[in-house]
């Protein structure tokens, strides 16, 4: 597999190698960064189908650009702005879509108060505003600092902040609103 | 003290755990002695703790198995696109540039002949209905040539006929003035009349 041959390698290397004409390098770095890249297109589409085109979709522009690549950012860095800048361009300003199944469990017990919970999280994630749920996304589950999450949205850092208390607050006031909803199951399904 | 709207942006880092030391210091000195900033930096960490509880995606390893040759398959489909997009594009390139080449050379054609000689192109007859559309452009164009070319030389005819009317008006009346009028005096134009030189006393030298 190319991914553990070139295990040692830089992601720069990586490119160079690239664009040297070998085209190994770059399924090492897709190899490398594939999961990375679904995970996140995942939860900003939040279905499967549209994570795994995204994700698809995105490597291949990387493919195709990748030689005009100047390695002004890291290269996973160019590779989510790629998945968010697809992501907005496809879907615009429609919400991700919560599977019924998933949003309607309802059970006992703790691991069902997990799944309710979790299922509450993905859906209030999902009916942020776009821009609100990506730099979410970039900043809690990517783990990136204000900085990097500014240079992938490209906005200021001032910016991604606000926009990341945004979400933030929406998320709270959606969250407590479920909570205190007489049904779930009814909001869920309109 | 650092004011309660940096202290509320510092809790946003904070929270998210990307805040410096040094800053971390004093927001957390103010939040001692601010309730209201402390309450909604504790709410932030809430939601975003209840944010940690999302699930993780999971497509399984079977997923994974086919990522890369899947994508390897786009990557060819998109090459083949492209080289193809590229070829007809050079393709539509050079018939466009052939065509307004044999536009241009069929233009001058049937320009040159009619110059050289003198002779007047003769118009094509139109070889299709009114409501009937050209498929060549070029032909078309050179017939709108021709006809323009017609109708120049039949403003040149006209006008050429129609000197030559005013010249035989002006001959007819100059006939007309010979034949009503009587001869011109003499020395009218320089000349010595006939009349005059009968008629004059002979000189002793002639006697």
């Amino acid at each position: 597999m190319p991914g553990t041959l070139e295990a040692a390698d830089t992601d720069e290397r990586l490119v160079e190698r690239f664009k040297g004409g070998d085209e190994s390098a770059f399924e090492a770095l897709v190899h490398r960064h594939r999961e990375r890249i679904y995970r996140a297109a995942w939860r900003v589409a939040g279905d499967h189908a549209e994570a795994d085109d995204l994700a698809q979709e995105s490597f291949l522009r990387a493919y195709r650009s990748l030689s005009g690549f100047r390695g002004e950012s890291r290269f996973l860095t160019w590779m989510l702005r790629i998945v968010m800048n697809l992501a907005l361009t496809r879907r615009g300003n429609r919400r991700p879509t919560v599977p019924l199944e998933e949003a309607r469990h309802v059970g006992t017990g703790e691991a069902a108060g997990r799944s309710a919970l979790r299922g509450q999280v993905r859906e209030a994630v999902a009916r942020l505003p776009p821009r609100q749920r990506q730099v979410l996304v970039l900043k809690v589950y990517e783990g990136m600092k204000f900085t990097e999450v500014a240079e992938v949205m490209e906005i200021s850092v001032g910016t991604a902040k606000a926009t990341f208390f945004q979400a933030v607050r929406g998320l709270r006031k959606r969250l407590a609103i479920r909570d205190a909803g007489p049904c779930r199951e009814e909001e869920v399904k309109t | 003290m650092i004011p309660c709207d940096e202290a509320l942006e510092a809790a946003v880092t904070l929270a998210a755990g990307d805040v410096d030391p040094a800053r971390r210091q004093r927001l957390e000195a103010h939040l001692l002695g601010c309730a209201a900033c402390a309450g909604e930096a504790g709410r932030l960490r809430e939601t975003l703790d209840v944010l940690g509880a999302g699930e993780t995606p999971d497509p399984g390893a079977e997923y994974w198995r086919t990522f890369d040759a899947r994508l390897r398959g786009r990557i060819v489909r998109d090459r083949a696109n492209r080289r193809w997009r590229g070829i007809a594009s050079l393709a539509a390139a050079v018939v466009a540039v052939a065509g307004v080449s044999i536009w241009t050379a069929g233009h001058r054609g049937a320009q040159a002949p009619a110059i050289a000689d003198g002779a007047r192109p003769v118009p094509t007859a139109p070889s299709a209905g009114a409501g009937e559309t050209r498929p060549d452009s070029g032909e078309a164009s050179l017939e709108a040539g021709d006809a323009r070319i017609d109708a120049a030389e039949a403003r040149l005819d006209e006008a050429i006929n129609r000197l030559a009317r005013q010249e035989q008006g002006e001959r007819s009346f100059e006939a007309v003035l010979d034949e009503v009028l009587p001869a011109a005096p003499s020395g009218f134009d320089g000349g010595e009349p006939e009349k005059q030189e009968n008629d004059a006393p002979k000189s002793p030298d002639n006697c």
